[in-house]
């Protein structure tokens, strides 16, 4: 299509005369321009440019600038960090609450006979039922506020107390377990005079509790340390069924006697006696029980030490090393 | 007088002591009799394989002629001398002489016996 008409001369003249006519200009214009009518484009457009571009900044002035920058954010900074102590100055973990119960239970207060001191949220252990292990009790958090130590209070820090209640409670539950087999055993008093005495103290006593419960089952006082594999008695009585004397004979053979380990009943039978862990004599009546295979030494050892412990503390030692695990 | 019965002890152990009670001896893993001066622990017949027969009484009465396995005094302040087992039921009594009383025990095996004879006096 030819364009030679007047009107597209008219148009093409008006485009190219406007003020942003340089904006119509192809990219590689100068491809379709004479060497000099080039050069002399270039010269208009970089003339036109430098009278657009703003004043260059001096190096003080942007350094003055960047300082200013600076300081705006170091106050910024300061202004977050007071807001911050504030809040933390503001939250105390020691502050009692409201007990449950108040309408406005669980809310902060600064009244102490309704909060820390309050006897209703000091415990929820019953005294007349011991805990049992699982059991989880007020008492059992970790400490907030100060322990009586030697007749001074002492304030346990945040990582003390838990680790504190951890230990009580460890404590607690392995003197609980003796004391449903040997109700008169006590743990070694002991002294200390901080709070990490205490928690050692606590400690001992868990490791000395569970010592007594291994003594106690090397005497046949509940499963022995060779106890694998068991199965549940019907009740206390001593009248054992086929099913169970064959699945007692055929764990004693697996394992061997729960007590000593040895894999010789001692019976003429050679069946193992079914012994029935808690012993019945030292648990009360309704208890479920477990049968585990013992030897006939054992047992007879086992019915000493029962005796023993129904009337005395004392209680025999371990059986002999050289006798153990005997095929 | 003699009395007998024939048990199945729970643990197959019975314990000869005076109608008070006593002090039962420390366990020794293996040993069939054991005594503290109140009280006598003595193996019986395996209670899963068959019962025991115990019998307690004057020795002229349960002295069965061989040597007794155990010779000794038990003390026996109430004077009355018991036969108990570990669940501390009483399954024997009989009067004793004295406050401390000549014991002999006879057992018909070392380790699996049938028949216990307890003899006083």
């Amino acid at each position: 299509m030819h364009r030679s008409d007047d009107a597209f001369a008219a148009a093409q003249r008006r485009r190219f005369t406007r003020e942003n006519a340089h904006l119509h200009v192809r990219h590689d214009a100068r491809l379709f321009m004479q060497p000099a009518a080039y050069r002399l484009w270039k010269q208009e457009r970089e003339a036109k440019a430098a009278e657009h571009e703003p004043e260059s900044v001096g190096t003080d002035e942007l350094k003055a600038m960047l300082q200013l920058k600076a300081e705006v954010a170091a106050l910024r900074a300061e202004i977050t960090f007071r807001k911050l102590i504030a809040a933390l100055k503001a939250y105390n973990p020691s502050q009692p609450r409201v007990p449950a119960g108040n309408s406005d239970g669980g809310q902060w207060t600064n009244d102490l006979g309704a909060g820390r001191n309050d006897s209703r949220i000091l415990s929820d252990a019953s005294p007349e039922v011991p805990p049992r292990p699982g059991d989880v009790y007020a008492q059992l958090r970790p400490r907030s506020g100060p322990i009586l130590i030697n007749g001074r209070w002492v304030q346990p820090t945040p990582s003390q107390a838990a680790r504190l209640a951890a230990a009580e409670a460890q404590s607690r539950d392995a003197i609980q377990r003796v004391r449903e087999l040997d109700p008169n055993w006590r743990p070694q008093p002991s002294t200390y005079e901080s709070v990490e005495g205490l928690i050692r103290a606590h400690r001992a006593e868990a490791r000395e509790a569970e010592a007594r419960l291994r003594e106690l089952a090397n005497a046949g006082i509940g499963p022995g340390e060779f106890a694998k594999e068991w199965i549940p008695a019907r009740g206390p009585n001593r009248s054992f069924n086929k099913y169970e004397r064959d699945a007692g004979l055929r764990i004693f053979r697996l394992w061997g006697c729960h007590t000593c380990g040895s894999f010789q009943a001692g019976t003429p039978s050679g069946f193992p006696v079914l012994d029935h862990q808690y012993p019945t004599a030292l648990i009360s009546p309704g208890t479920a029980q477990r049968l585990y295979p013992q030897c006939l030494s054992c047992s007879l050892r086992q019915g000493g030490s029962v005796q023993q412990l129904k009337r005395s503390p004392v209680i025999c030692s371990a059986p002999p090393k050289s006798r153990r695990r005997i095929r | 007088m003699q009395r007998s019965t024939k048990i199945s002890p729970p643990n197959s152990i019975v314990f000869v002591e005076d109608l008070k009670g006593g002090e039962p001896p420390n366990p020794i893993w293996g040993a069939t009799i054991l005594a503290t001066p109140s009280c006598i622990s003595v193996a019986c017949y395996p209670e899963q394989d068959g019962p025991t027969e115990i019998a307690l009484g004057n020795v002229p009465d349960v002295d069965p002629g061989f040597e007794p396995e155990f010779d000794g005094y038990l003390e026996t302040p109430s004077r009355i001398v018991v036969v108990s087992t570990v669940d501390q039921k009483v399954v024997l009594d009989v009067p004793a002489p004295a406050s401390k009383s000549r014991l002999r025990i006879w057992r018909n095996h070392p380790k699996w016996p049938t028949k216990v004879n307890i003899g006083l006096g």
